[in-house]
């Protein structure tokens, strides 16, 4: 004991530098997840953007068909919404992709018309944090 | 031992100076971690307040508008408005009417109704809660609007439908704003 005692000469830089280290990845690892967290959050209401989105675009193929009588094969196709708008100059605004799918029934009326048309709409979009997510809505008029 | 009581001096005042900074640093930290991890869930706790009591009164909306008779909006940012005749098994004495009263700010229906009696009712902010001291608005509405959605028709007018769209802007007490938004289609419109 007495000569453990007077040995000691305190930490070594190893020592030192090994503590700091695990104090380190320790707040990293709290700091991530607070920042993970936020960003999930952030990305369910950037999901519900979309699916008003799509809503909106099934409540145009309806109002559509009562006009038609059908919903018109012009409805068919893909391209962008632009979901959010950049948040400040150098921000890229949000951006999802969309398709449309309209299918006519192949049993047909006393009109000669499609029974029922399928229809589908489906959205797919990177999210800031680069995950991917996607929509897909679907019924039949 | 006897030894190493002679040559104990104690600690330098540097070195207690170094102790308190580095514990006055890390407690600092903490202390900043606790604060914002707190917000962070009180924001949180709100947001989804806001969101299932807006969504409750956006699908009852929805579900009117789609139901209605006939449908009236006043479109302005000062004082929204919309007036829906809803069927009713017994003749209607009037229009539910939705609008924006400005001295609580809050979202409010006037169903006139027969059978519904006349009552007002306030739909947004939906709920309060009470802290230790008194009765706390956890949310506020800051923005409603009722209007024609021409740009999803595309321009294409069918004097039997329309289509509506409400919007509701709820904010909590730290600063976070949620929209809510929903398009309906009433297939019963007629002029």
């Amino acid at each position: 004991m007495r000569k453990r005692l007077s040995n000691s000469r305190g930490v070594t830089l190893i020592e030192l530098m090994m503590a700091i280290l695990f104090l380190t990845i320790a707040g990293a690892a709290v700091y991530f997840m607070f920042v993970h967290g936020q960003e999930l959050i952030n990305e369910q209401f950037q999901r519900r953007r979309v699916l008003e989105k799509a809503q909106e675009k099934m409540e145009r193929l309806k109002y559509l068909e009562k006009y038609f009588g059908n919903v018109p094969d012009s409805e068919n196709g893909s391209g962008k919404d632009t979901i959010m708008s950049a948040l400040n100059e150098e921000g890229k605004p949000l951006v999802a992709d969309y398709e449309v799918v309209v299918q006519h029934s192949p049993t047909l009326d006393a009109n000669g018309r499609p029974v029922y048309d399928s229809v589908a709409v489906s959205y797919n979009w990177k999210a800031f944090s680069g995950r991917r997510y996607s929509i897909v809505l679907s019924t039949k008029y | 031992m006897l030894s190493r009581v002679k040559k104990n001096k104690g600690v330098t005042l540097v070195e207690v100076m170094v102790v308190v900074f580095i514990f006055g640093f890390f407690t600092v930290g903490m202390v900043n971690a606790y604060i914002y991890g707190l917000k962070l869930f009180k924001s949180t706790v709100t947001m989804n307040l806001m969101y299932s009591d807006g969504m409750m009164v956006l699908r009852k909306i929805e579900n009117m508008i789609r139901n209605a008779e006939n449908i009236n909006i006043f479109e302005s940012d000062a004082n929204p408005r919309m007036e829906l005749v809803v069927p009713e098994r017994s003749s209607a004495a009037g229009p539910v009417e939705f609008y924006v009263n400005h001295s609580d700010k809050s979202l409010r229906m006037n169903d006139r109704r027969v059978n519904h009696g006349e009552f007002n009712v306030r739909l947004l902010p939906a709920t309060t809660y009470a802290s230790r001291r008194r009765a706390v608005q956890a949310y506020k509405m800051k923005r409603v609007k009722f209007e024609y959605a021409e740009d999803v028709t595309g321009g294409i007018t069918d004097p039997q439908q329309m289509m509506v769209r409400v919007t509701i802007v709820l904010e909590n007490p730290e600063g976070d704003t949620l929209a809510l938004r929903a398009t309906t289609l009433n297939r019963n419109y007629a002029n």
